[in-house]
């Protein structure tokens, strides 16, 4: 959840190099990338890229829009930020009005190249970047969260015919919204069947008040603690609740840890709840952005 | 499929997996430790690097984890040691480096703190964020002069929160608070420049600059959606605003607002903490 897209940018365009070759006919994948990611201090995770032949950290942000990257990288490659007419929002506030045009990006053997990356003044100093839906929606994107690696997949492959890692899995049919890229699932909470957004730049796992309440959480429940305030009129405000499970269609998650925020934090965002690495850490996710399936299991 | 069940906090469960290998141990961590939970999670990293399945990075994670843990519970030697066994591991990590320095400060070992800003330094000159960062430990130490040229540094190269940083330390000094370069943008299909307003933290910075009041800062927190991070921020620089002018008896219960409420990972939370150790 790094960034959000106020209006869209010109496409990114990154694509594989000469490994590109038809998948064989006998349905096994074409992987274009096995890349091992770094685990950061809050759990999530960031791969090893290249700006212009300078190595470089992005965090990984299935919830963000567009590349990005820090200042200090634009700098440090020689390029000076220009302004965009369209504007990005960052989370805190910021607006994010410049961007570069990096000449070549490289993540494992792939290369893209004339690539325009919005600068990021708020991002933390374990990440030079984030990898945004924008470059990875062009692949199948595997987290193999336990193993430590995250492989891009060609997305041309045989239906149904990307679990490799496991005999059973559970797949979910998946929405990828047209404006930012964004996944959205079916999951069970509570009982109650609602639509869940995959967000590998959150820590966290954050749901409505309104969507705890169309899942019969009273808003003066006991169990519903209120855990911040703010605001003139005490509007932004935050809680915790005991939820028992999350079900993904046969994997649960008990005891998930879910923060409830009232309806003016969380503007535009819908009735979904947001699924943060807390979570998705623990499932072994393949998403197949083409086929728009998503493909789970446990992670070990 | 047969139903497979997760527990996400199995500290809260109270339950243990039957088949549960360092990384469940490593992953119920990180979660209670994103809560705020700092003792609670010590236990689970303990359990995750006695597992000796984890992979390197995650055995890095699981010290460095640990040592955040163990330094927001006061075990500052502890924290020490997992952070130097995680630079061990990966001498480039510049969080580990600065969570060294910090957890030194704590135990008082102010040399050894004074020679990993030093390294901190080194490794980002052209930084911004290793300068800031290099700064609040600076302020830290109480080395004033230090931590105002490199919150000068990194507010050159536009940090906002650095400028704050800056005008700290002048204050801390007796000088004068200098002027603030702000941010503008053309806007886009006119022939003119907008200056970004009502961006944060130019409501703090307005107020540093004379231009706000404290009620204006505080309204501007109440219009964000991002109010938690927003009011953290308010209380904390309102609050050593009012310490720097003289105002303890104001400044204290809004440098224990701050240290209580400011999201994790918030410097203005180890910051409130610590200046509130140094008030009278």
């Amino acid at each position: 959840m790094m960034v959000r897209a106020a209006i869209a940018l010109a496409a990114l365009m990154i694509v594989p190099c000469a490994a590109r070759a038809a998948d064989s006919p006998d349905c096994r994948l074409m992987r274009y990338a096995a890349i091992p990611f770094t685990t950061l201090a809050d759990g999530r995770i960031a791969i090893p890229v290249g700006v212009d032949g300078h190595p470089a950290s992005f965090l990984v942000d299935t919830g963000g829009v567009y590349v990005s990257m820090t200042p200090e990288l634009a700098k440090q490659t020689g390029r000076t930020p220009k302004q965009v007419d369209r504007w990005l929002v960052g989370v805190g506030g910021s607006m994010m009005t410049t961007a570069v045009h990096v000449d070549e990006f490289t993540i494992d053997k792939l290369k893209g190249s004339g690539i325009p990356v919005y600068v990021d003044t708020r991002l933390g100093i374990d990440v030079d970047g984030t990898v945004d839906p924008d470059m990875m929606a062009k692949f199948d994107v595997d987290f193999d969260f336990a193993h430590g690696l995250m492989n891009l997949f060609s997305q041309d492959h045989c239906p149904g015919k990307v679990v490799y890692w496991a005999r059973n899995f559970v797949v979910l049919p998946m929405e990828v919204r047209v404006n930012n890229g964004h996944i959205r699932v079916p999951v069970t909470l509570e009982g109650k069947k609602v639509m869940a957004m995959l967000d590998t730049g959150s820590t966290d796992s954050v749901m409505s008040l309104k969507l705890a309440k169309a899942l019969g959480i009273a808003e003066d429940s006991p169990d519903l603690k209120l855990t911040q305030s703010a605001g003139s009129a005490e509007q932004f405000r935050t809680y915790s609740y005991p939820f028992k499970m999350l079900d993904m269609d046969g994997i649960a998650v008990t005891n998930p840890h879910i923060t409830v925020m009232s309806d003016a934090m969380l503007p535009g965002m819908g009735d979904d709840v947001i699924l943060g690495m807390g979570i998705l850490r623990q499932l072994h996710l393949y998403i197949a952005y083409k086929e728009e399936k998503l493909y789970v299991t446990p992670a070990e | 499929m047969k139903k497979v069940i997760l527990a996400a906090l199995l500290a809260g469960a109270g339950t243990t997996p039957v088949h549960a290998g360092g990384y469940t141990f490593l992953n119920i961590g990180i979660n209670l430790l994103n809560q705020d939970r700092y003792a609670d999670s010590i236990p689970w990293f303990d359990k995750a690097l006695a597992a000796g399945d984890l992979l390197p990075d995650q055995i890095h994670v699981a010290r460095l984890d640990r040592g955040m843990a163990r330094a927001e519970t006061g075990d500052y030697a502890k924290a020490a040691g997992d952070f130097t066994a995680a630079l061990a591991m990966r001498p480039d990590a510049t969080r580990a480096l600065m969570l060294l320095a910090y957890a030194h400060i704590g135990a008082g070992e102010n040399d050894k703190a004074i020679a990993e800003i030093a390294q901190l330094k080194a490794k980002g000159a052209a930084g911004y964020r290793v300068r800031y960062n290099s700064g609040l430990l600076e302020w830290a130490l109480e080395r004033y002069n230090e931590a105002g040229e490199d919150f000068k540094a990194a507010a050159d190269d536009g940090y906002r929160y650095a400028w704050l940083w800056q005008q700290m330390v002048n204050l801390k000094l007796g000088k004068p608070v200098t002027s603030y370069r702000g941010e503008s943008v053309a806007v886009p299909g006119e022939h003119r420049r907008l200056k970004i307003r009502g961006g944060w933290p130019e409501a703090i910075v307005d107020f540093y600059l004379g231009d706000a009041t404290e009620k204006d800062v505080f309204d501007a927190v109440g219009e964000s959606t991002a109010q938690a991070g927003r009011a953290c921020e308010a209380n904390f620089y309102l609050g050593e605003w009012r310490d720097l002018h003289g105002d303890v008896a104001g400044a204290r219960p809004m440098l224990q607002k701050a240290a209580q409420d400011c999201p994790s990972g918030y410097e203005e939370k180890r910051m409130s903490t610590l200046e509130l150790k140094r008030l009278p």
